[in-house]
């Protein structure tokens, strides 16, 4: 979608749903959010809606920093413990290692 | 202007298209050129038990490194130290592989990315082309922790007696490097001369400079860990790739036969079965490359041949009142832990041996064999060797004590036997152990049967390589043929070893005859129960020469016999996987059915276990030859012949203790039917590489620009007007 075609109060709308969906463990919705409404929060001349929209960006990328890290923490501890974990590591695998512990 | 530039590109054209049709070198694809495929699929492999992975593998893309061959003792320095060529791929001479120096290479795997040896059979009788003090891959106490003693503080860890002194144990240890043997001459050409002597033998003690030969070998595996994460992984269900298998347990099918046809509603007293055994399996390094005369030929040969010779009085046997049946066993698997016994004994204690009674009640079925029916239980191993000219008996301290009067009777009775015979059997130490045999697995279960180990060393082995693939025919004597001979003049020709093995079958024949009815055959039983020097000989030569011989042929199925016709080596003698019967034991299985069984009346498809006596099994065969052509008689042969599984119970039991090394837990991974590679090609220097790769980079930019300037200024290279009409009046190949 074009947001040069979009009047402000549906971009706010938007920004809002992209923020609420993406509370349903959807993290790359508030990724997509904060940067698809980066330039309309930070970079506009001022507009009635972009102190909403801004605030919803800003909250946006808190989640999706705070997934990030969640995630990246995950994967660390998983990757460095799966070994260690036999059996129960092993189904949480999708692809088996070939011939590799 | 623009027509002499016209005729020019059509000129240029008619040019470049001549020179893509008219290829002076025939159409060579490139990777031809690079790479020297080499032949060998003899390679080493994964293997795991319930603790460890064994054995060797590559990386998915292969293993590469600089070709370096092995001549004298300076040259591990310099691979594993001074070369500045690292990482090296090795080869090396028959006589250089052995456990000690692998282990030097593949510890360094920072510096040794690969080993290849050299395994041609040798042009002379040669003996400096083998390891001087023999080489095999078991451990110097074979199969320790599966048998009898595993915890015996006296005797365990072969502490009386270390059993394989040339034991190198490699087939317990992680290699992580591909290893290929290569048993074609060609190969060894291509990689000697085409490669190593051309390009990286050093000059004087310095090293060559680039160009230099390089190898690459790629054999992939697909399990890890070991045999229980091979397993769970290859059942997982929730996978990308389901019903992926990476490993298999190992197993196969025992064989055996009793004299009797007691059916399950008469009574087998207990101690009324003589038990008499050998193993059918050996194992080596490398696919493809298991020879094994001594290891396991001699001693199921005898057994074979004594078979035949006692099956002759068969009827005098069962018609003796209270003669003591005889079951003749050949287990399979035996050098990985004791497969084929221990999963024997495993089924006796199930109380379904031979035949599983529990399935149909109503039908005639073999009584069956439990543990206490047992009599008593001889063993033949290694029998082709005679260490101080004799053959040994072994016992077991404990059992000795045990069942005195008993063992003392078997011994004088072999020993009694043997009289009027070229062959000689004594007593070895008795304070020594058992050394390892199939029976332990028995002893294991039940103390006190009677064993004796018939082998042919009293101490140590006498066979320098046991478990290897250099346990050679020649060296026991088995191949002593005058020169010239023809395949088939060979095929009749009685060797040494032939007349050695013929009379321990004959010795072991009368042994039995007397142990069963308790009567010593007369002189003429005596005669009848004499081995046949001509079977033997042919057995030699179909399971150690060529399997391509007539024995083999009469007692195969028609559909089978193109395999025996185009097979190049004899059959292996590993175990293989569960599921995938070996040639070994269904040759075996035929063998038994001919030297037991009674031929019968039925076609092909008549040919089958009865529906209400199931005790028999039938066996469609081809057959002796009618007349000159290929035509064949076909046999059905009716005898008591059975097969029974050589599956490790630790496969069977639900939720195996697979740390506990109760049972062998060995399984063989799977690799890709592609990924046996190796190739050969040349190196450049590193500084060439980079100027290739730069000057690369340079025309790459150089193209850029050029076409960024045509595109900025095709309005004066193609001034070439397309159309006079409409809005474009220059070509423009970028719109």
């Amino acid at each position: 979608m074009d947001l040069r075609r979009v009047n402000n109060t549906e971009k706010l709308a938007m920004c809002r749903k992209y923020f609420f969906a993406g509370f349903f463990v959807l993290p790359f919705l508030w990724v997509v959010n904060s940067v698809w409404f980066f330039k309309e929060a930070f970079r506009k001349p001022h507009y009635t809606e972009q102190a909403d929209i801004r605030s919803y960006v800003i909250r946006s990328m808190i989640g999706a920093v705070i997934w990030l890290a969640i995630i990246i923490t995950w994967v660390i501890f998983y990757q460095t413990k799966r070994v260690e974990w036999g059996s129960f590591g092993d189904s949480l695998l999708f692809i088996i290692p070939y011939g590799s512990a | 202007m623009a027509a002499l530039r016209q005729r020019c590109s059509l000129w240029l054209l008619t040019i470049l298209m001549f020179c893509l049709y008219w290829n002076p070198a025939g159409s060579v694809r490139t990777k031809t050129k690079i790479y020297i495929d080499l032949k060998t699929q003899s390679a080493c492999f994964r293997t795991f038990n319930g603790t460890h992975q064994m054995g060797c593998a590559s990386s998915q893309s292969g293993n590469v490194g600089i070709v370096y061959y092995i001549q004298k003792s300076e040259d591990f320095d310099w691979i594993l130290n001074d070369g500045p060529h690292a990482p090296y791929i090795v080869v090396m001479d028959t006589k250089d592989f052995i456990g000690d120096n692998v282990r030097r290479l593949y510890k360094r795997s920072d510096r040794v990315t690969g080993i290849m040896v050299i395994s041609l059979p040798p042009k002379n009788d040669n003996s400096s082309s083998w390891p001087q003090d023999g080489f095999s891959i078991s451990d110097s106490c074979p199969n320790d922790q599966a048998g009898l003693y595993r915890d015996s503080k006296v005797y365990g860890g072969c502490k009386k007696t270390k059993w394989n002194l040339p034991g190198s144990g490699l087939i317990r240890e992680d290699l992580g490097i591909p290893v290929f043997a290569l048993s074609d001459e060609s190969d060894v050409d291509k990689i000697l001369k085409k490669c190593f002597f051309k390009f990286n033998e050093r000059d004087n003690g310095s090293s060559r400079g680039y160009p230099l030969c390089a190898a690459e070998l790629k054999i992939q595996m697909f399990g890890a860990v070991d045999t229980e994460v091979c397993l769970r992984r290859s059942n997982q269900a929730f996978s990308l790739l389901p019903g992926s298998i990476i490993c298999d347990p190992m197993g196969d099918k025992n064989n055996h036969v009793t004299m009797m046809n007691t059916p399950q509603n008469e009574t087998r007293a207990n101690d009324s079965v003589i038990i008499v055994g050998a193993r059918m399996d050996s194992t080596a390094l490398f696919t493809l490359e298991y020879r094994s005369s001594d290891t396991c030929v001699s001693g199921f040969v005898t057994l074979l041949a004594a078979m035949e010779a006692l099956w002759r009085v068969k009827n005098m046997i069962r018609n003796t009142a209270g003669a003591k049946d005889i079951m003749f066993a050949f287990f399979h698997g035996e050098s990985y832990d004791y497969i084929g016994s221990s999963s024997m004994v495993y089924s006796m204690q199930q109380g379904t041996f031979p035949q599983d009674l529990n399935s149909d009640r109503d039908d005639l079925h073999l009584h069956n064999i439990d543990l206490q029916h047992i009599h008593q239980f001889v063993e033949l191993n290694q029998v082709g060797y005679r260490d101080k000219g004799s053959l040994w008996m072994h016992t077991d301290p404990d059992n000795r004590r045990a069942k005195q009067a008993q063992i003392k009777n078997m011994i004088d009775g072999l020993k009694a036997a043997t009289q009027g015979l070229n062959v000689s059997l004594q007593e070895a130490d008795q304070t020594q152990p058992l050394p390892p045999a199939s029976s332990q697995r028995f002893l294991m279960e039940r103390a006190d049967i009677p064993v004796v180990v018939v082998t042919d060393h009293q101490a140590e082995y006498t066979n320098k390589f046991y478990n290897s693939r250099l346990d050679l025919a020649e060296f026991i004597n088995a191949t002593d043929y005058p020169p010239g001979l023809t395949e088939a003049e060979k095929y009749d020709f009685v060797t040494t070893q032939a007349e050695m093995i013929s009379e321990l079958a004959t010795a072991l024949a009368r042994y039995l005859y007397e142990a069963s009815t308790g009567v010593a055959p007369d002189p003429n039983v005596k005669d009848t129960l004499t081995a046949n020097t001509s079977t033997v000989t042919h057995m030699l030569y179909c399971f150690l020469v060529s399997p391509n011989c007539e024995l083999l042929k009469e007692i195969v199925p028609h559909y089978n016999s193109e395999s025996l016709e185009t097979a190049l080596l004899p059959y292996p003698f590993y175990v293989g996987i569960h599921g995938d019967q070996s040639q070994i034991s269904a040759l075996i299985y035929n063998l038994m059915a001919r030297f037991t069984g009674e031929l019968v009346d039925l076609d092909e498809s008549h040919c089958k276990t009865d529906d209400h006596d199931k005790r028999y099994s039938y066996l469609y065969v081809q057959g002796n030859k009618v007349g000159s052509g290929k035509d064949r008689q076909g046999w059905c042969i009716k005898s008591l012949v059975q097969d029974s599984d050589a599956y490790s119970p630790a496969f069977q039991i639900d939720d195996y203790d697979w740390k506990s090394g109760k049972y062998s837990t060995w399984s063989e991974s799977r690799w890709a039917k592609d990924s046996l590679k190796v190739r050969l090609f040349l190196v450049p220097s590193p500084h060439l590489q980079a100027s290739v790769l730069a000057s690369g980079i340079v025309v790459l930019v150089l193209s850029v620009l050029i076409v960024f300037w045509c595109n900025v200024h095709s309005g004066y290279v193609f001034s070439q007007r397309l159309t006079t009409s409409g809005t474009q009046t220059t070509y423009s190949p970028m719109i």
